[in-house]
Protein backbone atom coordinates (compact mmCIF):
# COMPACT_ATOMS: atom_id res chain seq x y z
CA UNK A 1 0.00 0.00 0.00
CA UNK A 2 1.53 3.34 -1.03
CA UNK A 3 1.17 6.60 0.90
CA UNK A 4 -1.81 7.91 -1.06
CA UNK A 5 -3.65 4.61 -0.65
CA UNK A 6 -2.85 4.70 3.05
CA UNK A 7 -4.24 8.24 3.33
CA UNK A 8 -7.36 7.23 1.44
CA UNK A 9 -7.97 4.23 3.67
CA UNK A 10 -7.38 6.35 6.76
CA UNK A 11 -10.13 8.72 5.65
CA UNK A 12 -12.41 5.75 4.95
CA UNK A 13 -11.66 4.35 8.40
CA UNK A 14 -12.35 7.63 10.17
CA UNK A 15 -15.59 8.04 8.24
CA UNK A 16 -16.80 4.51 9.07
CA UNK A 17 -15.61 4.86 12.67
CA UNK A 18 -17.50 8.15 13.03
CA UNK A 19 -20.75 6.39 12.17
CA UNK A 20 -20.05 3.62 14.69
CA UNK A 21 -19.25 6.29 17.29
CA UNK A 22 -22.56 8.08 16.69
CA UNK A 23 -24.48 4.81 17.06
CA UNK A 24 -22.50 3.96 20.21
CA UNK A 25 -23.16 7.37 21.77
CA UNK A 26 -26.88 7.04 20.99
CA UNK A 27 -27.00 3.64 22.70
CA UNK A 28 -24.94 4.99 25.60
CA UNK A 29 -27.19 8.00 26.25
CA UNK A 30 -30.22 5.72 26.70
CA UNK A 31 -28.24 3.16 28.70
CA UNK A 32 -26.99 5.83 31.13
CA UNK A 33 -30.50 7.00 31.93
CA UNK A 34 -32.74 3.96 31.44
CA UNK A 35 -30.16 1.26 32.27
CA UNK A 36 -31.11 -0.70 29.15
CA UNK A 37 -29.55 -1.42 25.78
CA UNK A 38 -32.07 -0.57 23.09
CA UNK A 39 -31.59 -3.13 20.34
CA UNK A 40 -34.32 -1.41 18.33
CA UNK A 41 -31.86 1.48 17.89
CA UNK A 42 -30.84 0.07 14.50
CA UNK A 43 -34.39 0.49 13.25
CA UNK A 44 -34.11 4.22 13.97
CA UNK A 45 -31.32 4.34 11.37
CA UNK A 46 -33.56 2.40 9.00
CA UNK A 47 -36.43 4.83 9.57
CA UNK A 48 -34.06 7.71 8.75
CA UNK A 49 -33.10 5.84 5.56
CA UNK A 50 -36.69 5.38 4.43
CA UNK A 51 -37.45 9.02 5.26
CA UNK A 52 -34.57 10.07 3.00
CA UNK A 53 -35.87 7.70 0.32
CA UNK A 54 -39.24 9.44 0.50
CA UNK A 55 -37.97 13.01 0.71
CA UNK A 56 -34.85 13.32 -1.47
CA UNK A 57 -35.84 14.78 -4.83
CA UNK A 58 -39.15 16.07 -3.46
CA UNK A 59 -37.87 18.69 -1.01
CA UNK A 60 -34.55 20.57 -0.75
CA UNK A 61 -31.86 18.23 0.62
CA UNK A 62 -31.35 20.13 3.92
CA UNK A 63 -35.07 19.71 4.61
CA UNK A 64 -34.84 16.00 3.79
CA UNK A 65 -31.92 15.59 6.19
CA UNK A 66 -33.69 17.51 8.95
CA UNK A 67 -36.78 15.37 8.28
CA UNK A 68 -34.79 12.14 8.61
CA UNK A 69 -33.28 13.24 11.92
CA UNK A 70 -36.67 14.39 13.20
CA UNK A 71 -38.33 11.13 12.12
CA UNK A 72 -35.74 8.98 13.91
CA UNK A 73 -35.93 11.15 17.02
CA UNK A 74 -39.73 11.06 17.05
CA UNK A 75 -39.70 7.27 16.53
CA UNK A 76 -37.36 6.89 19.52
CA UNK A 77 -39.72 8.93 21.71
CA UNK A 78 -42.68 6.84 20.51
CA UNK A 79 -40.71 3.67 21.40
CA UNK A 80 -40.16 5.01 24.91
CA UNK A 81 -43.67 6.22 25.52
CA UNK A 82 -45.40 3.34 23.76
CA UNK A 83 -43.30 0.41 24.91
CA UNK A 84 -40.35 0.94 27.26
CA UNK A 85 -42.19 3.17 29.75
CA UNK A 86 -44.74 0.41 30.26
CA UNK A 87 -42.09 -2.16 31.14
CA UNK A 88 -39.59 0.11 32.90
CA UNK A 89 -39.76 -1.88 36.14
CA UNK A 90 -38.93 -5.14 34.38
CA UNK A 91 -35.55 -6.76 34.98
CA UNK A 92 -32.74 -5.99 32.51
CA UNK A 93 -33.05 -9.30 30.68
CA UNK A 94 -36.76 -8.73 30.07
CA UNK A 95 -36.00 -5.20 28.79
CA UNK A 96 -33.41 -6.64 26.45
CA UNK A 97 -35.93 -9.14 25.07
CA UNK A 98 -38.54 -6.38 24.69
CA UNK A 99 -36.10 -4.28 22.68
CA UNK A 100 -35.25 -7.26 20.45
CA UNK A 101 -38.97 -7.93 19.93
CA UNK A 102 -39.56 -4.27 19.10
CA UNK A 103 -36.71 -4.38 16.60
CA UNK A 104 -38.22 -7.41 14.83
CA UNK A 105 -41.70 -5.88 14.94
CA UNK A 106 -40.55 -2.65 13.30
CA UNK A 107 -38.71 -4.65 10.64
CA UNK A 108 -41.89 -6.64 9.95
CA UNK A 109 -43.99 -3.46 9.68
CA UNK A 110 -41.44 -1.90 7.32
CA UNK A 111 -41.44 -5.11 5.27
CA UNK A 112 -45.23 -4.89 4.89
CA UNK A 113 -45.23 -1.16 4.13
CA UNK A 114 -42.12 -0.83 1.97
CA UNK A 115 -41.54 -4.33 0.63
CA UNK A 116 -38.42 -6.45 0.88
CA UNK A 117 -36.55 -5.05 -2.13
CA UNK A 118 -33.80 -2.54 -1.52
CA UNK A 119 -34.91 1.06 -2.12
CA UNK A 120 -32.35 3.27 -3.76
CA UNK A 121 -31.86 6.57 -1.95
CA UNK A 122 -31.33 9.44 -4.34
CA UNK A 123 -28.67 11.44 -2.45
CA UNK A 124 -27.64 14.82 -3.91
CA UNK A 125 -24.88 14.43 -6.46
CA UNK A 126 -22.29 16.26 -4.33
CA UNK A 127 -22.46 13.51 -1.71
CA UNK A 128 -21.07 10.97 -4.16
CA UNK A 129 -18.59 13.44 -5.68
CA UNK A 130 -14.95 13.55 -4.69
CA UNK A 131 -11.92 15.80 -4.98
CA UNK A 132 -8.19 15.18 -5.16
CA UNK A 133 -5.87 16.46 -2.46
CA UNK A 134 -2.14 15.77 -2.77
CA UNK A 135 -2.81 12.81 -5.01
CA UNK A 136 -5.41 11.42 -2.61
CA UNK A 137 -8.96 10.99 -3.84
CA UNK A 138 -11.31 12.17 -1.08
CA UNK A 139 -15.09 11.66 -1.19
CA UNK A 140 -17.16 14.61 0.01
CA UNK A 141 -19.31 12.04 1.79
CA UNK A 142 -16.37 11.03 3.98
CA UNK A 143 -15.40 14.63 4.70
CA UNK A 144 -18.98 15.48 5.63
CA UNK A 145 -19.24 12.41 7.89
CA UNK A 146 -16.08 13.27 9.84
CA UNK A 147 -16.81 17.01 10.09
CA UNK A 148 -20.45 16.55 11.09
CA UNK A 149 -19.58 13.89 13.68
CA UNK A 150 -16.91 16.15 15.19
CA UNK A 151 -19.30 19.11 15.25
CA UNK A 152 -22.09 17.01 16.79
CA UNK A 153 -19.73 15.76 19.49
CA UNK A 154 -18.72 19.30 20.43
CA UNK A 155 -22.36 20.39 20.44
CA UNK A 156 -23.35 17.39 22.55
CA UNK A 157 -20.62 18.01 25.13
CA UNK A 158 -21.61 21.70 25.37
CA UNK A 159 -25.26 20.71 25.70
CA UNK A 160 -24.50 18.22 28.49
CA UNK A 161 -22.31 20.72 30.37
CA UNK A 162 -24.16 23.98 29.86
CA UNK A 163 -27.88 23.35 29.48
CA UNK A 164 -30.17 22.52 32.38
CA UNK A 165 -31.52 19.51 30.45
CA UNK A 166 -27.93 18.33 29.91
CA UNK A 167 -27.14 18.71 33.61
CA UNK A 168 -30.34 16.87 34.47
CA UNK A 169 -29.33 14.04 32.12
CA UNK A 170 -25.88 13.75 33.71
CA UNK A 171 -27.32 13.96 37.22
CA UNK A 172 -29.90 11.27 36.47
CA UNK A 173 -27.23 9.06 34.93
CA UNK A 174 -25.14 9.33 38.10
CA UNK A 175 -27.81 9.16 40.80
CA UNK A 176 -31.44 9.09 39.79
CA UNK A 177 -32.76 9.60 43.33
CA UNK A 178 -30.61 12.68 43.93
CA UNK A 179 -31.75 14.10 40.60
CA UNK A 180 -35.38 13.62 41.73
CA UNK A 181 -34.55 15.30 45.05
CA UNK A 182 -33.29 18.29 43.07
CA UNK A 183 -36.62 18.54 41.27
CA UNK A 184 -35.69 16.72 38.07
CA UNK A 185 -38.68 14.96 36.50
CA UNK A 186 -37.43 11.43 35.67
CA UNK A 187 -39.98 10.95 32.90
CA UNK A 188 -38.88 14.09 31.07
CA UNK A 189 -35.24 13.07 31.40
CA UNK A 190 -35.94 9.66 29.86
CA UNK A 191 -37.88 11.24 26.98
CA UNK A 192 -34.99 13.67 26.41
CA UNK A 193 -32.51 10.79 26.40
CA UNK A 194 -34.52 8.86 23.80
CA UNK A 195 -35.04 12.00 21.68
CA UNK A 196 -31.29 12.71 21.65
CA UNK A 197 -30.48 9.06 21.02
CA UNK A 198 -32.95 9.01 18.10
CA UNK A 199 -31.50 12.20 16.60
CA UNK A 200 -28.01 10.69 16.75
CA UNK A 201 -29.34 7.51 15.13
CA UNK A 202 -30.95 9.61 12.38
CA UNK A 203 -27.67 11.35 11.71
CA UNK A 204 -25.79 8.05 11.72
CA UNK A 205 -28.41 6.62 9.32
CA UNK A 206 -27.97 9.52 6.88
CA UNK A 207 -24.22 8.84 6.81
CA UNK A 208 -24.52 5.06 6.71
CA UNK A 209 -26.91 5.02 3.76
CA UNK A 210 -24.83 7.57 1.86
CA UNK A 211 -22.29 4.75 1.70
CA UNK A 212 -24.57 1.86 0.77
CA UNK A 213 -27.04 3.94 -1.27
CA UNK A 214 -29.96 1.61 -0.53
CA UNK A 215 -32.22 0.79 2.40
CA UNK A 216 -34.08 -2.41 3.33
CA UNK A 217 -36.13 -3.20 6.47
CA UNK A 218 -33.14 -4.96 8.07
CA UNK A 219 -30.49 -2.37 7.06
CA UNK A 220 -30.10 -1.08 10.62
CA UNK A 221 -28.77 -4.36 11.99
CA UNK A 222 -25.14 -4.08 10.88
CA UNK A 223 -24.52 -0.50 12.11
CA UNK A 224 -26.38 -1.38 15.32
CA UNK A 225 -24.11 -4.34 16.01
CA UNK A 226 -20.95 -2.38 15.24
CA UNK A 227 -22.17 0.57 17.31
CA UNK A 228 -23.09 -1.77 20.16
CA UNK A 229 -19.63 -3.32 20.06
CA UNK A 230 -18.07 0.16 20.11
CA UNK A 231 -20.31 1.14 23.04
CA UNK A 232 -19.32 -1.95 25.06
CA UNK A 233 -15.68 -1.62 24.08
CA UNK A 234 -15.57 2.05 25.08
CA UNK A 235 -17.52 1.43 28.30
CA UNK A 236 -21.30 1.67 28.01
CA UNK A 237 -22.40 5.25 28.54
CA UNK A 238 -18.95 6.79 28.19
CA UNK A 239 -19.04 9.47 25.50
CA UNK A 240 -15.27 9.59 25.08
CA UNK A 241 -15.07 5.80 25.14
CA UNK A 242 -17.70 5.52 22.39
CA UNK A 243 -15.72 7.87 20.16
CA UNK A 244 -12.38 6.16 20.69
CA UNK A 245 -13.83 2.66 20.34
CA UNK A 246 -15.95 3.63 17.32
CA UNK A 247 -12.98 5.12 15.49
CA UNK A 248 -10.78 2.20 16.55
CA UNK A 249 -13.33 -0.28 15.24
CA UNK A 250 -13.55 1.58 11.92
CA UNK A 251 -9.77 1.65 11.58
CA UNK A 252 -9.44 -2.05 12.45
CA UNK A 253 -12.16 -3.02 9.97
CA UNK A 254 -10.65 -1.03 7.08
CA UNK A 255 -7.16 -2.25 7.97
CA UNK A 256 -8.22 -5.90 7.85
CA UNK A 257 -10.04 -5.39 4.55
CA UNK A 258 -6.77 -4.11 3.08
CA UNK A 259 -4.26 -6.52 4.54
CA UNK A 260 -6.19 -9.79 4.34
CA UNK A 261 -5.79 -11.83 1.15
CA UNK A 262 -8.91 -11.94 -1.03
CA UNK A 263 -9.76 -15.45 0.06
CA UNK A 264 -9.82 -14.47 3.72
CA UNK A 265 -11.86 -11.24 3.49
CA UNK A 266 -14.87 -13.04 4.90
CA UNK A 267 -12.94 -13.48 8.11
CA UNK A 268 -12.46 -9.76 8.73
CA UNK A 269 -15.55 -9.38 10.98
CA UNK A 270 -14.54 -12.53 12.87
CA UNK A 271 -11.06 -11.18 13.49
CA UNK A 272 -12.54 -7.86 14.68
CA UNK A 273 -14.62 -9.80 17.20
CA UNK A 274 -11.56 -11.76 18.36
CA UNK A 275 -9.70 -8.48 18.98
CA UNK A 276 -12.68 -7.16 20.94
CA UNK A 277 -12.93 -10.30 23.05
CA UNK A 278 -9.24 -9.93 23.92
CA UNK A 279 -9.75 -6.30 24.97
CA UNK A 280 -12.79 -7.18 27.06
CA UNK A 281 -10.96 -10.06 28.74
CA UNK A 282 -8.34 -7.56 29.88
CA UNK A 283 -10.82 -4.75 30.69
CA UNK A 284 -14.32 -6.22 31.16
CA UNK A 285 -15.73 -2.76 31.95
CA UNK A 286 -14.54 -1.45 28.56
CA UNK A 287 -11.73 0.95 27.77
CA UNK A 288 -13.24 3.92 29.59
CA UNK A 289 -15.93 2.18 31.61
CA UNK A 290 -16.52 2.33 35.32
CA UNK A 291 -19.25 1.23 37.68
CA UNK A 292 -22.25 3.58 37.50
CA UNK A 293 -20.99 5.16 34.29
CA UNK A 294 -22.11 8.70 33.47
CA UNK A 295 -23.24 10.16 30.15
CA UNK B 1 -53.90 16.35 65.61
CA UNK B 2 -54.16 20.04 64.75
CA UNK B 3 -52.23 20.53 61.55
CA UNK B 4 -53.31 24.08 60.82
CA UNK B 5 -50.06 25.81 61.85
CA UNK B 6 -47.83 22.95 60.89
CA UNK B 7 -45.62 22.85 57.85
CA UNK B 8 -45.47 19.07 58.06
CA UNK B 9 -47.88 16.58 59.59
CA UNK B 10 -47.18 12.87 59.31
CA UNK B 11 -49.84 10.51 60.62
CA UNK B 12 -49.78 6.73 60.90
CA UNK B 13 -46.79 6.43 58.55
CA UNK B 14 -45.86 2.84 57.73
CA UNK B 15 -42.89 2.10 55.47
CA UNK B 16 -42.07 -1.40 54.29
CA UNK B 17 -39.12 -2.76 52.36
CA UNK B 18 -40.46 -6.07 51.11
CA UNK B 19 -41.34 -8.08 54.23
CA UNK B 20 -39.45 -5.78 56.56
CA UNK B 21 -41.40 -2.98 58.19
CA UNK B 22 -39.16 0.02 58.85
CA UNK B 23 -41.79 2.41 60.25
CA UNK B 24 -44.76 1.25 62.32
CA UNK B 25 -47.32 4.06 62.23
CA UNK B 26 -45.30 7.19 62.97
CA UNK B 27 -47.05 10.43 63.94
CA UNK B 28 -44.97 13.60 63.73
CA UNK B 29 -45.44 17.32 63.18
CA UNK B 30 -43.11 20.20 62.33
CA UNK B 31 -44.40 23.68 63.00
CA UNK B 32 -43.56 26.76 60.95
CA UNK B 33 -40.05 27.95 61.81
CA UNK B 34 -39.40 25.00 64.09
CA UNK B 35 -36.30 22.87 64.18
CA UNK B 36 -37.39 19.36 65.08
CA UNK B 37 -34.84 16.72 65.80
CA UNK B 38 -35.10 12.97 65.09
CA UNK B 39 -32.93 10.92 67.40
CA UNK B 40 -32.37 7.21 67.59
CA UNK B 41 -29.87 4.45 67.12
CA UNK B 42 -28.85 3.18 63.69
CA UNK B 43 -31.76 1.36 62.08
CA UNK B 44 -34.35 3.15 64.22
CA UNK B 45 -36.08 4.47 61.08
CA UNK B 46 -34.86 8.09 60.93
CA UNK B 47 -33.72 7.91 57.30
CA UNK B 48 -36.80 5.95 56.25
CA UNK B 49 -39.00 8.67 57.73
CA UNK B 50 -37.09 11.48 56.01
CA UNK B 51 -37.07 9.59 52.71
CA UNK B 52 -40.81 9.00 53.01
CA UNK B 53 -41.46 12.70 53.63
CA UNK B 54 -39.27 13.61 50.63
CA UNK B 55 -41.08 11.05 48.46
CA UNK B 56 -38.14 8.73 47.83
CA UNK B 57 -39.93 5.79 49.43
CA UNK B 58 -43.70 5.25 49.37
CA UNK B 59 -45.91 4.90 52.44
CA UNK B 60 -47.57 1.52 52.81
CA UNK B 61 -50.08 3.19 55.13
CA UNK B 62 -50.60 6.65 56.58
CA UNK B 63 -50.67 10.19 55.34
CA UNK B 64 -48.26 13.09 54.84
CA UNK B 65 -49.55 16.66 54.81
CA UNK B 66 -47.35 19.53 53.75
CA UNK B 67 -48.62 23.08 54.39
CA UNK B 68 -52.08 21.64 54.88
CA UNK B 69 -52.13 19.68 51.61
CA UNK B 70 -52.06 15.91 51.29
CA UNK B 71 -48.83 15.00 49.45
CA UNK B 72 -48.86 11.27 50.26
CA UNK B 73 -49.13 10.20 46.62
CA UNK B 74 -47.13 13.09 45.15
CA UNK B 75 -43.89 12.15 43.38
CA UNK B 76 -40.50 13.13 44.79
CA UNK B 77 -39.64 15.85 42.25
CA UNK B 78 -43.06 17.46 42.66
CA UNK B 79 -42.61 17.56 46.45
CA UNK B 80 -39.35 19.41 45.78
CA UNK B 81 -41.23 21.87 43.57
CA UNK B 82 -43.81 22.26 46.34
CA UNK B 83 -41.13 23.22 48.89
CA UNK B 84 -39.77 20.05 50.54
CA UNK B 85 -36.03 19.59 50.17
CA UNK B 86 -33.88 16.74 51.49
CA UNK B 87 -30.13 16.66 52.04
CA UNK B 88 -29.72 12.88 52.05
CA UNK B 89 -27.62 10.66 54.28
CA UNK B 90 -24.08 10.18 53.00
CA UNK B 91 -24.26 13.54 51.19
CA UNK B 92 -24.67 11.85 47.78
CA UNK B 93 -22.95 14.63 45.90
CA UNK B 94 -23.05 14.33 42.14
CA UNK B 95 -19.36 13.52 41.92
CA UNK B 96 -18.97 13.96 38.17
CA UNK B 97 -20.59 17.40 38.19
CA UNK B 98 -18.62 20.43 39.33
CA UNK B 99 -19.74 22.47 42.32
CA UNK B 100 -21.03 25.10 39.88
CA UNK B 101 -23.04 22.45 37.98
CA UNK B 102 -24.44 20.94 41.20
CA UNK B 103 -25.62 24.38 42.31
CA UNK B 104 -26.93 25.39 38.87
CA UNK B 105 -29.06 22.28 38.61
CA UNK B 106 -30.43 22.76 42.12
CA UNK B 107 -31.36 26.38 41.34
CA UNK B 108 -32.80 25.61 37.92
CA UNK B 109 -36.44 25.95 38.96
CA UNK B 110 -36.02 29.44 40.39
CA UNK B 111 -36.82 32.38 38.09
CA UNK B 112 -33.72 33.09 35.95
CA UNK B 113 -33.22 36.52 37.50
CA UNK B 114 -33.15 35.07 41.03
CA UNK B 115 -30.71 32.21 40.44
CA UNK B 116 -27.41 34.10 40.72
CA UNK B 117 -28.57 35.98 43.82
CA UNK B 118 -29.69 32.79 45.51
CA UNK B 119 -26.42 31.03 44.71
CA UNK B 120 -24.63 34.12 46.10
CA UNK B 121 -26.55 33.65 49.36
CA UNK B 122 -25.20 30.11 49.54
CA UNK B 123 -21.66 31.48 49.17
CA UNK B 124 -22.29 33.72 52.18
CA UNK B 125 -23.45 30.72 54.17
CA UNK B 126 -20.74 28.37 52.84
CA UNK B 127 -17.82 30.50 51.55
CA UNK B 128 -15.71 27.47 50.62
CA UNK B 129 -18.07 26.63 47.78
CA UNK B 130 -17.24 29.86 45.92
CA UNK B 131 -13.54 28.97 46.04
CA UNK B 132 -14.21 25.46 44.71
CA UNK B 133 -16.72 26.31 41.99
CA UNK B 134 -14.93 24.43 39.23
CA UNK B 135 -13.91 21.41 41.30
CA UNK B 136 -15.74 18.16 40.69
CA UNK B 137 -18.01 17.21 43.56
CA UNK B 138 -16.06 13.99 43.99
CA UNK B 139 -12.86 15.91 44.76
CA UNK B 140 -14.27 17.88 47.70
CA UNK B 141 -13.48 16.94 51.29
CA UNK B 142 -16.24 15.42 53.44
CA UNK B 143 -16.99 18.75 55.10
CA UNK B 144 -17.10 20.58 51.78
CA UNK B 145 -19.37 17.93 50.32
CA UNK B 146 -21.73 18.29 53.26
CA UNK B 147 -21.84 22.05 52.79
CA UNK B 148 -22.55 21.54 49.10
CA UNK B 149 -25.31 19.02 49.91
CA UNK B 150 -27.02 21.49 52.25
CA UNK B 151 -26.55 24.41 49.82
CA UNK B 152 -28.04 22.28 47.06
CA UNK B 153 -31.04 21.45 49.22
CA UNK B 154 -31.52 25.12 50.12
CA UNK B 155 -31.28 26.41 46.55
CA UNK B 156 -34.82 25.42 45.66
CA UNK B 157 -35.91 27.89 48.36
CA UNK B 158 -37.77 25.25 50.42
CA UNK B 159 -40.32 25.77 53.15
CA UNK B 160 -39.18 22.56 54.84
CA UNK B 161 -35.57 21.38 54.95
CA UNK B 162 -34.94 17.72 55.75
CA UNK B 163 -31.40 16.92 56.87
CA UNK B 164 -30.22 13.35 57.26
CA UNK B 165 -27.12 13.01 59.46
CA UNK B 166 -25.33 16.18 58.31
CA UNK B 167 -22.41 15.63 60.70
CA UNK B 168 -21.84 11.99 59.77
CA UNK B 169 -18.15 11.31 59.14
CA UNK B 170 -17.07 14.91 59.79
CA UNK B 171 -14.33 16.08 62.14
CA UNK B 172 -15.29 18.36 65.06
CA UNK B 173 -14.33 21.56 63.19
CA UNK B 174 -16.51 20.76 60.18
CA UNK B 175 -19.29 19.51 62.46
CA UNK B 176 -19.16 22.88 64.22
CA UNK B 177 -19.41 24.71 60.90
CA UNK B 178 -22.44 22.68 59.84
CA UNK B 179 -24.26 23.29 63.13
CA UNK B 180 -23.41 27.02 62.98
CA UNK B 181 -25.02 27.09 59.52
CA UNK B 182 -28.09 25.28 60.84
CA UNK B 183 -28.33 27.89 63.58
CA UNK B 184 -28.33 30.65 60.94
CA UNK B 185 -31.02 28.87 58.94
CA UNK B 186 -33.17 28.47 62.03
CA UNK B 187 -32.81 32.17 62.82
CA UNK B 188 -34.06 32.94 59.32
CA UNK B 189 -37.27 31.07 60.16
CA UNK B 190 -36.77 27.97 58.02
CA UNK B 191 -38.62 24.85 59.20
CA UNK B 192 -36.14 22.01 59.64
CA UNK B 193 -36.49 18.31 60.38
CA UNK B 194 -33.07 17.04 61.39
CA UNK B 195 -31.99 13.42 61.87
CA UNK B 196 -28.75 13.44 63.79
CA UNK B 197 -26.50 11.15 65.82
CA UNK B 198 -24.72 14.06 67.50
CA UNK B 199 -27.39 14.33 70.19
CA UNK B 200 -25.84 17.12 72.24
CA UNK B 201 -25.35 19.51 69.33
CA UNK B 202 -28.74 18.66 67.84
CA UNK B 203 -30.63 19.29 71.09
CA UNK B 204 -28.85 22.64 71.56
CA UNK B 205 -30.53 23.84 68.36
CA UNK B 206 -33.80 21.92 68.37
CA UNK B 207 -37.16 23.13 69.61
CA UNK B 208 -38.52 19.63 69.91
CA UNK B 209 -37.28 16.10 69.50
CA UNK B 210 -38.64 12.70 68.62
CA UNK B 211 -36.75 9.62 69.66
CA UNK B 212 -37.32 6.66 67.34
CA UNK B 213 -36.84 3.08 68.37
CA UNK B 214 -37.23 0.22 65.87
CA UNK B 215 -39.56 2.24 63.67
CA UNK B 216 -41.74 3.65 66.47
CA UNK B 217 -41.74 6.96 68.32
CA UNK B 218 -40.66 6.12 71.86
CA UNK B 219 -40.29 9.70 73.13
CA UNK B 220 -41.64 12.99 71.83
CA UNK B 221 -40.67 15.93 73.97
CA UNK B 222 -39.55 19.57 74.06
CA UNK B 223 -35.82 19.46 73.43
CA UNK B 224 -34.98 21.27 76.64
CA UNK B 225 -36.95 18.71 78.69
CA UNK B 226 -35.14 15.68 77.30
CA UNK B 227 -32.69 14.24 79.78
CA UNK B 228 -29.51 12.45 78.82
CA UNK B 229 -30.72 9.40 80.69
CA UNK B 230 -33.94 9.21 78.67
CA UNK B 231 -32.04 9.41 75.43
CA UNK B 232 -29.51 6.86 76.55
CA UNK B 233 -32.29 4.45 77.44
CA UNK B 234 -33.90 5.00 74.03
CA UNK B 235 -30.62 4.33 72.23
CA UNK B 236 -30.25 1.14 74.22
CA UNK B 237 -33.82 0.13 73.39
CA UNK B 238 -35.02 0.54 76.98
CA UNK B 239 -37.39 3.49 76.61
CA UNK B 240 -40.98 2.79 77.56
CA UNK B 241 -42.56 6.20 77.12
CA UNK B 242 -45.36 5.88 74.58
CA UNK B 243 -45.26 8.23 71.58
CA UNK B 244 -47.13 11.40 72.36
CA UNK B 245 -48.23 14.46 70.48
CA UNK B 246 -47.57 18.07 71.25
Amino acid sequence: MDLSQFAQQTINALSLGSIYALVAIGLGVVFSIARMVNFAHGELLTIAGYTLYGLFGRVPWPVAIAGAIAAASAAAVVMERGVFRRVKSADPVALLIVSFALSLMIQAVLLILMGGTAKSIDYPSWVQASFTLGGVNVAWRDVATCVVTFAVLIALVRFLKQSVVGLALRASAEDRDVARLLGVDPRKVIVAAFAISGALAGLAGIMWFSNSGTVTPSSGFEPLMKGFIAAVLGGLGSLGGAVVAGLGLGILEILLRNVLPDGMLGLSDGLVFVAIIVVLLIRPEGLFGKVGREV
Amino acid sequence: MDTGANVLAVSGAVVKYGRITALHGIDLVVGKGELVCLLGANGAGKSSLLNAVAGLVPLAEGRIEFSGKDVTGVSCHKRNHAGISLSPEGRRILADLTVRENLRLAAARLPKGDQAGRIGEMFELFPVLERKLDSSGGFLSGGEQQQLAIARALLSDPDLLLLDEPSLGLDPINTGKIFDSLGSLKERGLSILLAEQNVTRALELADRAYVLETGRVSISEDARNLSGEEIERAYLGLATTPGGSF
